[in-house]
């Protein structure tokens, strides 16, 4: 409830309204020592409210001033943080195209070299076949390497 | 007197507040989300060579698509890294 009042009506105030509530509370406090002065007993009661009256409003002004100038910083900060968090969402993308392309001729170039050898087997399987009769023990080896269990 | 001065000095820090920049996570292209696949066997009971080395290039073939996927992991990683490190 405090962070609301404080972003949606003290924050929005410009900067020099508390200028001016800082400084007419500066007066304020100044001048109360001349009230005071005056010899009557209701003058002194109040010059001394004027007193606490401007010290307050003196105070008040000084930490919204610097209230103000810190959300100032705080915007531009956030706005800077902004502005290069999209950028990087931007290149982010673009890198992703990148890699997302390398990859698919990759492994488009990988699928491309499988035909031709493919091609290749099928054209040398009766030579290889002829020549060559694998044991039942080797395919059991492969399999079990391939399949990576004990 | 003085106090009044500190006081002020102190009031003008202000209230701070904290806003939240997010940047969303990077998406990774489709492709490297697939597992990669069991290498295939040989089927039992052959004894040709030729269907040996049908299965051992196909094989051959899934490890190098599984090499690129890694590598292109790797790659993406990195660059994302150096971008994110880029925004602090």
């Amino acid at each position: 409830m405090f962070t609301w009042l404080i972003e949606h009506t003290l924050l929005l105030l410009p900067t020099w309204f508390w200028f001016v509530i800082a400084g007419a509370g500066a007066v304020l406090y100044f001048f109360s020592g001349f009230i005071q002065a005056i010899p009557f007993a209701q003058a002194r009661l109040a010059g001394l409210s004027v007193k606490y009256i401007g010290l307050a409003l003196l105070l008040g002004g000084v930490y919204l001033t610097g209230g103000a100038g810190v959300t100032a910083l705080w915007k531009a900060e956030v706005r800077e943080m902004q502005d290069k968090v999209t950028a990087a969402e931007n290149k982010s993308k673009e890198t992703n195209t990148v890699i997302q392309t390398e990859y698919r001729d990759k492994v488009k170039t990988v699928k491309e070299v499988q035909i031709v050898l493919q091609e290749r087997i099928v054209k040398e399987a009766e030579k290889m076949d002829a020549e060559c009769k694998v044991d039942a023990e080797a395919i059991s080896i492969l399999n079990q390497a391939a399949g990576g269990k004990k | 007197m003085k106090y009044i001065i500190i006081a002020l000095v102190l009031c003008l820090t202000g209230c701070a507040g904290t806003v939240p920049v997010t940047m969303s996570f990077p998406q990774v292209p489709e492709e490297l989300k697939t597992a990669c696949p069991d290498l295939k066997t040989i089927p039992e009971g052959t004894t040709k060579l030729s269907e040996v080395v049908t299965v051992v290039t196909e094989n051959y073939g899934q490890y190098q698509e599984c090499k690129i996927k890694i590598d292109a992991w790797t790659q993406w990683y990195n660059s994302q890294k150096k971008i994110f490190e880029s925004i602090k």
